[in-house]
């Protein structure tokens, strides 16, 4: 498969690319570097290393902003929405995948053709229709949104793995007496696990770093997630002070990164799904 | 099933697989009932609350029938045209983006030297949030920042540039961030694609004498034109969605308006300038713009199809 490329075109070809990987990395390493230095560092010199390093950023994200709190919305809402989303999607798609019924293939169209639906479309009248009912700036409001966001992508996913589960192990529970529910507690679901966990990263990744819906409904302090607190919050009183700023931005996305370095695996696999046919 | 190519997913659906078992009808009724009733409360009903509402004057407390007053405003005061045009110039993007993701992906499928270790350091930025990478933009191409400060170390000062004072540079580093963000994605949806050619083919064709180029353009690119329609789709859906937190994060669409999208004024109508029926109507016209390209891009790629065969 090497053929037909000459070695000066790898050479030319592996220093692109290195060049590219490095952008990735530096992007990383500015945050991490300048989070140690003061504001006078920075100023005279952005891109060195810290003179000494100062811990006083940290501190301050402690003190004054506070992320302890936005840690936890962000988990609150994040895991809340994806529990919701992953149990009702799970049990809608062992219905599509293992059961037949009438207008299935229509209803399953009309649930992943919302997928072509921009969501700032919506955003106004979710706003409304929140408003209505008082739940603007809480966190229940955003949970049942981003699960309902996710959805289409998610009855997809799972539609499509829970098919590959071979029918004879249902069948022999069913003799077995087996019911419905039980079927889809005790087989589906442990034989499913490997798409769970994979939907379960890359919905994590998304609600996480989720900005537009999160900046109209969680506008007091007390229940913004660390991705709103960071565009609004740091973006406004931090944004002269970029040491700071960069500590702030470098907090919000370590908890992704460590799931990343773990589990990248799993989330370049969901990314291609149905990328290909079949 | 006619039915089947609906909004043209054709190649989403799954043929589904006639299990023998006695169904009951009643557990398949509760196991959807919950996504359903999320779907309709929070995507249809909204979704059709805005259509109504672009015809209308909207506040919390009335709402008024004002026919296309709406639309007619957007565009007589001009702002539409604007919108668009920047749209567009985001839009025209994506065939250099997908260009450089497949020349990329097809390098990584003839396994140059690296490519497992570029290829989760090329996808990395896609797992940071919008706001992070356009905070980090703005911060190392501000005026004073890092970029700058380099060149003029350089002494080099005529390529200092106010990145964020002018539209075209501003939409350069808009146009940046997101192609930065996303590439990474391309080149694994491409590159899982390609591993459905059969290497044979290929290497007959390296035979036969084809060059790189040769190969790359006349093998690799029919055999995954069904790929390239299915990424086409998503980044077309994510062009409207994502851009959103990079225009907040970077220019917040400006200078003035000169990189506000539609997507992004949607926000400001409604939320800033409290004219929630306008706001309304550039929704819907959003939706359908999105609604007619896809299908656009669908029936396009049917017709590459069927010329192919």
């Amino acid at each position: 498969m090497k053929r037909g490329l000459n070695k000066i075109s790898k050479i030319v070809i592996f220093v692109i690319m290195l060049l590219m990987a490095m952008t990735s990395i530096y992007f990383l390493l500015f945050m991490v570097i300048n989070s140690f230095k003061t504001q006078t560092d920075y100023i005279l010199s952005p891109l060195a290393l810290p003179r000494e390093i100062s811990f006083s950023n940290y501190v301050m994200m402690f003190k004054s902003y506070n992320i302890v709190k936005l840690f936890t919305n962000s988990l609150i809402i994040v895991s809340s929405a994806i529990f919701i989303e992953v149990l009702f999607c799970s049990l809608a798609a062992y219905a599509f995948a293992k059961t037949k019924f009438k207008g299935k293939n229509l209803i399953f169209l009309f649930f992943i053709s919302m997928m072509i639906i921009p969501f700032q479309v919506l955003m106004l009248p979710l706003y409304m229709m929140f408003a209505k009912i008082n739940l603007i700036n809480t966190r229940i409001s955003l949970i049942i949104i981003y699960s309902a966001v996710s959805i289409p992508f998610a009855l997809y996913f799972l539609t499509t793995n829970f098919r590959r589960i071979p029918n004879e192990i249902m069948e022999s529970a069913r003799i077995d007496g087996a019911s419905y529910f039980r079927i889809y507690w005790s087989i589906i679901l442990p034989i499913g696990k490997p798409a769970l966990i994979t939907l379960f990263i890359l919905d994590y990744v998304w609600i996480w770093n989720e900005l537009a819906l999160g900046l109209i409904f969680l506008q007091s302090e007390e229940v913004k997630t660390i991705t709103v607190a960071a565009a609004t919050i740091l973006g406004n009183r931090y944004s002269f002070n970029q040491p700071l700023l960069l500590t702030g931005l470098f907090l919000s996305c370590l908890p992704i990164l460590i799931l990343y370095s773990f589990a990248a695996r799993f989330i370049m696999k969901g990314t291609t799904a149905g990328a290909v046919k079949g | 099933m006619g039915n089947n190519n609906l909004f043209g997913f054709k190649h989403l659906m799954i043929k589904f697989k006639r299990v023998p078992r006695k169904s009951d009808a009643f557990n398949i009724f509760i196991s959807i009932l919950p996504i359903l009733l999320l779907t309709l409360l929070i995507l249809v009903y909204p979704l059709l609350s805005v259509f109504f509402h672009g015809f209308t004057k909207w506040t919390i407390s009335e709402t008024r029938f004002i026919g296309l007053d709406n639309f007619r405003n957007l565009i007589s005061n001009g702002s539409l045209v604007l919108l668009l045009k920047n749209n567009l110039i985001l839009l025209l993007t994506i065939p250099i983006q997908i260009f450089f993701s497949l020349i990329i992906a097809y390098l990584f499928y003839e396994e140059i030297w690296g490519w497992r270790i570029f290829r989760i350091l090329f996808y990395l930025p896609a797992v940071l949030s919008t706001v992070v990478i356009g905070f980090l933009f703005r911060t190392i191409f501000a005026l004073n920042g890092p970029l700058n400060e380099i060149i003029r170390f350089l002494h080099m000062d005529f390529l200092v540039v106010n990145w964020l004072g002018s539209r075209p540079t501003a939409f350069i580093l808009v146009i940046a961030a997101f192609i930065w963000s996303q590439y990474g994605v391309a080149v694994l949806i491409f590159l899982a694609g390609m591993s459905s050619i059969e290497p044979s083919v290929l290497e007959s064709a390296v035979v036969d004498g084809a060059n790189w180029w040769q190969r790359f353009f006349r093998i690799v690119l029919p055999m995954i034109v069904g790929t390239i329609e299915f990424y086409l789709v998503v980044l077309i859906i994510g062009f409207f969605t994502a851009s959103f937190g990079f225009i907040y994060s970077i220019t917040a669409g400006g200078p003035g308006y000169g990189t506000t999208t539609l997507e992004y004024m949607i926000y400001i109508k409604a939320f800033k300038h409290n004219m929630l029926g306008q706001s309304s109507a550039l929704a819907t016209i959003l939706f359908v713009i999105v609604l007619v390209i896809v299908i656009i891009v669908l029936k396009v790629f049917r017709k590459m199809g069927e010329w192919q065969e």
